[in-house]
């Protein structure tokens, strides 16, 4: 267990020097999510005013969804053009390790991605929606779900060339849980009428059980992915 | 691959006793007390249902197991022959589901959790043979279909559970319920004959189509010995 955290964290210190060489990779979604969020608040106009909570719930998880499904479709382009994926696949690091270093790094986007998001939606909604702390609970568990399913979607169809259409094929019904989970509850923190407490016996508690399904199912079927090439 | 004539000759045969037994079941089954004439089509969804969802999604599951012990392209034509008749059988459902909701709910459609959980299921059969049109032949590629097969089995017990879980205005289990059986034992008979019969029949297609495709790859395999020898 220590030798695959040690390999993890060295594999993550790996990925964030790809990252500093490639900033775009980590900016271009936060900015797409906050132009979505923009977009989304421009259309819904007066309407807004209506269901405020409502309308900030759907807004900021379908920016950081919408945002997300588009960075997590390239997920692996800068290992494959730096060669790591052969030379990882070809060392003795464990899959575990990597797939660890790997969603651990998506989980920091997708962190900055929604963190983003949500301030942005405050702004804009200053006397309509006051912002509690317990929603920043809800945040990280989302992320964790979204960020498992898109590693290994993304490792499952880095081999296809439609990836682009076949990615949010998949991903949006696998998320849907997830999603729903995390909308009803942060409507439930906004609205006052449940409290994290309470909410664990429901759809917290269902999304930390979708969390730990998706997080272990990703990690098991990664190692399957990176089995080496056989002629059949 | 020899019996294909006794196979094919067996699901047509039972595909005319479904038929059969569906008109049988329109005329004989007693009408509900609340919904009348329209619940019969129940003799038609549920069967579906059960396929799509249980006799398909075990095949699929056995096929995406071996397909990881086994790489090999038999195989995958096993599994991919399970998901396209899964999908043929979840448009069903969702087909008479649609049919039965229009005169009980009033509407064809509505955004209830097992309806949009059966049409997420549709479409990520629909994904994984996309993505298995895209690939090119090779271990991986069965690895790769394998594994997206499972992560299509774990969506089908979301699928059953999403009733219980999700609000919903979809019927409670009536057959399978936890305080036991409410539904009339003659309805209950014909369903269970109905579901059988459906069963046989997708079984039928299914080692049907997996052959086809086995031959296809058979053929595919000769084209380019022939091609290389000729080169």
């Amino acid at each position: 267990m220590t030798r695959i955290l040690h390999e993890a964290w060295t594999l993550f210190c790996f990925y964030g020097q790809l990252q500093r060489r490639r900033p775009v990779v980590f900016l271009a979604p936060l900015l797409f999510a906050l132009s979505i969020q923009v977009l989304l608040f421009f259309a819904s106009g007066d309407l807004r005013g209506l269901r405020p909570v409502e309308y900030f719930v759907a807004q900021t998880w379908l920016s950081i969804f919408l945002s997300l499904q588009l960075s997590f479709i390239d997920a692996f382009k800068a290992d494959r053009e730096d060669q790591a994926f052969e030379l990882l696949r070809l060392s003795l690091t464990s899959t575990e390790a990597w797939f660890v270093a790997k969603t651990a790094q998506t989980i920091i986007l997708a962190l900055a991605v929604g963190g983003a998001t949500v301030f942005l939606a405050t702004l804009m909604t200053p006397s309509e929606v006051e912002v509690k702390a317990s929603l920043f609970w809800i945040l990280p568990l989302g992320c964790i779900g979204l960020s498992s399913v898109g590693v290994l979607l993304a490792s499952l169809t880095d081999h296809s060339d439609h990836r682009t259409f076949i990615f949010p094929l998949l991903y949006l019904p696998l998320t849907t849980p997830v999603l729903l989970a995390c909308c009803q509850s942060s409507l439930a923190v906004l609205s006052g009428t449940q409290t994290i407490e309470n909410l664990l016996g429901s759809w917290l508690g269902m999304l930390i059980i979708f969390d730990s399904i998706y997080f272990v199912v990703a990690a098991v079927l990664f190692a399957e992915l990176l089995k080496p090439e056989a002629s059949s | 691959m020899k019996y294909w004539k006794w196979v094919f000759a067996s699901t047509l045969g039972i595909l005319v006793i479904n038929i059969g037994w569906w008109c049988y079941a329109l005329v004989t089954a007693p009408v509900d007390a609340q919904q009348g004439m329209v619940y019969k089509i129940i003799y038609a969804h549920v069967p579906c249902a059960f396929i799509a969802l249980g006799v398909m999604g075990v095949a699929l599951l056995v096929t995406s197991g071996a397909g990881l012990l086994r790489p090999t392209q038999n195989t995958l034509a096993w599994q991919r022959a399970s998901v396209e008749v899964g999908l043929l059988f979840t448009v069903l459902t969702l087909i008479t589901g649609s049919i039965w909701g229009r005169p009980t709910w009033g509407t064809w459609w509505t955004w209830d959790a097992r309806l949009t959980t059966t049409l997420l299921l549709a479409i990520l059969q629909f994904a994984y043979l996309l993505m298995h049109a895209s690939l090119e032949k090779s271990t991986r590629s069965v690895r790769i279909c394998s594994i997206l097969g499972f992560v299509i089995c774990i969506d089908i017990p979301i699928i059953y559970k999403s009733v219980s879980w999700w609000r919903s205005l979809h019927q409670p289990a009536a057959i399978i319920a936890e305080r036991g059986r409410n539904m009339d034992p003659e309805m209950l008979r014909l369903l269970v004959v109905a579901t059988l019969l459906l069963s046989l029949l997708g079984i039928g297609l299914w080692i049907l189509r997996a052959w086809n495709l086995q031959l296809a790859n058979k053929v595919d395999e000769h084209l380019l010995e022939q091609i290389a020898q000729r080169g």
